[in-house]
């Protein structure tokens, strides 16, 4: 589906629910979308600063350069996903008819087993309820059933996302230059071409980003994860989370290696220092010859890729057949 | 062709709803008598033999359960509980919504309770409400469409407080990991994904009420 279809699709099924007599199962998936994804971003604390008079007047929080202490994870609430938004809705229907049959009939083979019971009643205790006492009996309509299927086959639909390199390219950088703002204290944002927003951001630095964005796939492969669209489970996310901190410093020297490439290929070579107009850089050496402190550079990034990734719409999962990137 | 599953979907839905209660509250009903029967299951697998009564005559095939909390004395309706009986022990009942009373003394709403059948019957001749140190086993039920909110986690933090962690347990349909996250912090029990066909999840659940059975028959 499209994006547009994607939207599309959520308003008709909200609105056929509604008209349903089924509001509640919106209701509720609306509630767990305005609760938002919590996610981990990684950030640094600033430093304490030394006590400084109290100006006469406050002029609103100001920030020097970041004085930025070790690295931490810390929580941040994003939107869903809009895709997301219509699997939640696909799963509620889910939840509340197909399921809600299946623990009906379950109830009831259950307490046949033991009681020999043939039906059961729900009675309220006091005030009569507003609506009919529920009986139940067994639930075996076979609309259910095709209930069951349409939504599976919606589901499906729904993941099939059209999905090109350019666009998980410019999702992911986008994301990167989002953390990469983030990163900034606040006074800097628009102090310079690169400390605006994705959409102000010249071309050449969109290319920077895109071309971190696309290095991540082929990091990943060295030590056989890969990216695959959707958000992970949380034993995904641990597990990603942990293969990624074992390997490190593999994962490290593979990304200064595919970015040693591409600056190969974009035809920059090794000087002892950088010059945009002769393209040299004097980082352009093998990644055990860089200084301590690039290393580190090369480490945060690897750090930063499981909450890229989910920030962008990816999980992180051993590659193999069928869990490899799709896009 | 999603156009036409939509349409699909839309010309079923209203066929499956007038034919009988799908609204949260059916949901939720249906969801308490299927644990309330994982519960006897548990019981079983202890040894026990389980047999029902009604609250104001003899059991039929048909029971009756309340779709809302009350008083386990109340005879408005022939409410069902099952009778647990372990060899040697004193006699056991579970029921379907009842009120129970906390350490504070407040009241708190047992979505399945197991507690002792002496107990019960005083409570069903003095029309008071059992105190949560007679129960066996308490189970928070909750039925949702969608991941449930973090507050339900904070009542029942509250919950298990006053009517005894050991005891209690939550017990949901979702997967809810921000549950999992809160309770394993605060070292509550809990059942998710609790869902016929989810056999491990089933099995876990069946086995916490086995182990609150077990600790019973050690007593």
């Amino acid at each position: 589906m499209t994006p547009d279809e994607i939207r599309t699709s959520y308003a008709e099924l909200a609105d056929a629910l509604t008209t349903s007599g089924l509001g509640w199962i919106v209701e509720q998936v609306e509630q767990t979308v305005r609760a938002g994804r919590a996610v981990e971003k990684p950030t640094r604390i600033f430093k304490e600063e030394e006590r400084e008079e109290e100006p006469a007047q406050f002029l609103g929080e100001q920030h020097g350069a970041r004085r930025a202490g070790k690295p931490t994870a810390m929580m941040t609430l994003e939107p869903w996903p809009d895709s997301d938004q219509l699997l939640f809705l696909i799963d509620g229907v889910r939840q509340a008819i197909i399921h809600a049959a299946d623990i009906e009939n379950e109830q009831l083979r259950l307490l046949r087993t033991v009681a020999g019971v043939e039906s059961v009643s729900f009675e309220p205790d006091g005030e009569p309820a507003d609506r009919e006492p529920l009986r139940l009996a067994g639930n075996h309509d076979e609309r259910i059933q095709t209930l069951g299927r349409l939504l599976g086959e919606l589901e499906r639909e729904a993941m099939q996302q059209p999905t090109t390199v350019q666009g998980f390219a410019e999702r992911i950088a986008r994301v990167i230059h989002e953390d990469y703002l983030g990163s900034l204290p606040i006074g800097q944002r628009g102090t310079s071409r690169s400390a605006v927003a994705w959409e102000d951001l010249p071309e050449e630095a969109k290319e920077q980003c895109t071309s971190d964005a696309l290095r991540i796939p082929d990091v990943l492969a060295a030590v056989g994860l890969a990216l695959q669209e959707g958000h992970p489970t949380p034993d995904q996310g641990a597990n990603a989370a942990r293969v990624i901190e074992e390997n490190l410093e593999t994962l490290a020297e593979a990304e200064h290696e595919r970015w040693l490439e591409q600056k190969r290929r974009e035809g920059w070579r090794y000087g002892p220092v950088v010059n945009r107009e002769a393209r040299t850089h004097n980082f352009l050496v093998p990644y055990e010859s860089l200084p301590e402190a690039e290393k580190d550079k090369s480490r945060n990034a690897i750090l930063r890729y499981t909450g890229i990734a989910q920030r962008a719409g990816y999980r992180i999962v051993p590659a193999g057949p069928g869990e490899g990137a799709r896009w | 062709m999603v156009s036409a599953l939509l349409a699909q979907i839309r010309q079923l839905l209203p066929q499956i709803v007038s034919q009988t209660s799908w609204d949260k509250a059916a949901d939720e009903d249906r969801f308490e008598g299927y644990l309330f029967a994982l519960v006897l299951q548990a019981a079983r697998k202890e040894g026990a033999i389980v047999r029902f009564e009604n609250r104001n005559g003899p059991f039929t095939s048909l029971a009756t359960f309340r779709t809302a909390p009350g008083h386990l004395w109340s005879d408005i309706h022939p409410y069902t509980h099952a009778v647990i009986e372990f060899a040697n022990k004193p006699l056991l009942e579970a029921h379907v919504g009842v009120y129970v009373s906390g350490r504070s003394k407040l009241y708190h709403e047992a979505d399945v309770a197991v507690l002792s059948r002496a107990v019960a019957r005083t409570c069903r001749a003095d029309h008071t409400d059992p105190p949560h140190s007679e129960a066996v086993l308490f189970l928070e039920c909750k039925y949702y469409a969608a991941d449930p909110g973090v507050g339900l986690g904070r009542e029942f933090l509250g919950l298990s407080a006053e009517c005894g962690r050991e005891q209690c347990v939550f017990v949901t349909n979702q997967r809810a990991p921000r549950l999992q996250k809160l309770f394993e912090e605060h070292g509550r029990e809990w059942g998710h994904q609790v869902l016929p066909g989810q056999n491990n999840d089933v099995d876990r659940l069946v086995g916490f009420a086995q182990r609150a059975f077990t600790r019973y028959k050690a007593r």
